[in-house]
């Protein structure tokens, strides 16, 4: 049930992530510095299964989520084929990767991702919204903004316990300068991303506390 | 796994004269045991009284053996030797030890008789998870785009305190509230706080006291929430 959140940091385009299947090795590495976790896997899943990759057609990828390693998230990229992954030591630093892959398929987070937590999530109010009306006459009328361009203002909370408050905490303070999050939507089982402001942690219970996140999408 | 009970301590400082020097005399020479960096009274490696007993053993003019320690039963600090010897707490260090007297001769052992205002274990402390403290400059661009800036500024807590009030009165109004100070919360068992150790100690830097309340028959209890920021 809790999936979570995953905050923006810099200096993914310092990393470097070298994929090899069979005789065909190609190196990743992100041209955007300033990414969450989630972005960042997105687009690696995107990257390996791309037409220009030397074993396209032969090797598909996959990347999901680890919740096992609570307070925090994990990340998981998963080949159809035999592969082997060397990941360098600022890909490790930000993904809780080692240095090469647990398996003949597989690499994923021995160590939570540090700029995540894995409290219990949620989002509402996740419409664009124009707040304004236009103007009209006889002739007709138009609108004051488009639709389509307008902003979301969703309301995203986190139910978090005391560990997982402390990971958020590290999260927040070491995330990039501007900074976006991805939070996991339960209606919609999808992850959604926003820019991300303000975060008021207040106690609930004796060992719980709501995080309320300043959010628009 | 044994717990020890909830604790606050006052780090002392080298360079704050008053609190870091005691002197000891067993054999007609008196020697000056200085601290020489910024530590708490007791707990942690190094530690005030680890560090004045350890100078202590090693002194040559110094013939006796020398224990200093806190003695969380009778909320006493103890300053103890295999054979009498003259005691000197200087400055404020008879104060903040609970002494009534700053010079002390002919026994073996000298233990508090004043509530201590450098260290105490109060009947229960809790703190919030410490959290991020930012400000936050939320900005919509042109193509209603929106940027988040962060200014990032410490990790802040509140500490909510049960005590006696005969120790409130000791530490809202000593060294303890003044300065950088080590809390050992309810279920402490070992090492700082992080994500893994949500019961670890913590080094906080008060700086306000939102809320106090005395509570309980005569108002022998006291309630106290001190805002704090936290030492990274």
């Amino acid at each position: 049930m809790s999936k979570g959140l995953f905050v923006s940091v810099s200096g993914w385009s310092d990393t470097s992530l070298t994929v090899t299947v069979g005789a065909d090795s190609e190196a990743y590495v992100p041209t955007t510095d300033k990414d969450t976790p989630y972005g960042y896997m997105e687009d690696l899943e995107t990257w390996c299964n791309a037409a220009a990759r030397a074993w396209s057609g032969s090797a598909t990828f996959s990347q999901s989520l680890l919740e096992t390693l609570t307070p925090y998230l994990g990340t998981q990229l998963t080949s159809s084929v035999a592969t082997t992954y060397a990941a360098d030591s600022d890909l490790q630093t930000l993904l809780g990767w080692p240095a090469s892959g647990q398996s003949a398929t597989e690499i994923y987070s021995s160590s939570g991702v540090p700029s995540s937590c894995d409290g219990r999530s949620d989002v509402g109010n996740w419409t664009r919204r124009v707040r304004d009306v236009g103007n009209y006459a006889r002739s007709g009328s138009f609108v004051i903004d488009s639709q389509y361009c307008a902003l979301r203002h969703p309301q995203i909370e986190l139910v978090i316990t005391e560990a997982q408050a402390g990971a958020l905490k590290d999260a927040l303070k070491n995330s990039s300068d501007p900074r976006t999050a991805h939070a996991y939507r339960h209606s919609t089982k999808e992850w959604v991303e926003f820019s991300l402001g303000k975060v008021d942690v207040t106690r609930s219970q004796a060992e719980h506390y709501r995080a309320a996140l300043e959010a628009i999408g | 796994m044994a717990t020890t009970p909830p604790q606050l301590e006052s780090f002392f400082y080298a360079a704050l004269t008053g609190l870091e020097t005691i002197r000891v005399d067993d054999s007609g020479t008196v020697v000056s045991l200085t601290n020489t960096t910024a530590v708490p009274v007791q707990t942690g490696s190094p530690n005030v009284l680890t560090g004045w007993h350890v100078d202590a053993n090693v002194s040559v003019p110094l013939a006796e053996t020398y224990t200093f320690s806190w003695d969380s039963t009778n909320q006493q600090v103890s300053f103890s030797a295999t054979g009498a010897f003259d005691l000197y707490l200087d400055g404020s260090t008879s104060a903040a030890f609970g002494f009534s007297d700053q010079y002390h001769t002919g026994a073996s052992e000298y233990t508090s008789d004043l509530t201590p205002k450098a260290i105490c274990n109060p009947l229960n402390i809790d703190y919030d998870a410490p959290r991020a403290a930012e400000e936050t400059e939320l900005r919509m661009l042109r193509w209603s785009r929106a940027i988040a800036r962060k200014h990032y500024r410490a990790e802040v807590t509140t500490l909510r305190i049960m005590m006696t009030s005969a120790q409130a009165d000791a530490v809202l109004a000593g060294p303890l509230l003044t300065s950088k100070m080590r809390v050992l919360p309810t279920g402490y068992t070992s090492g700082a706080y992080s994500a893994s150790n949500t019961t670890g100690y913590l080094d906080v830097f008060p700086y306000g006291i939102p809320n106090t309340q005395k509570i309980g028959s005569a108002d022998g209890h006291t309630m106290v929430e001190i805002a704090c920021s936290v030492v990274e």
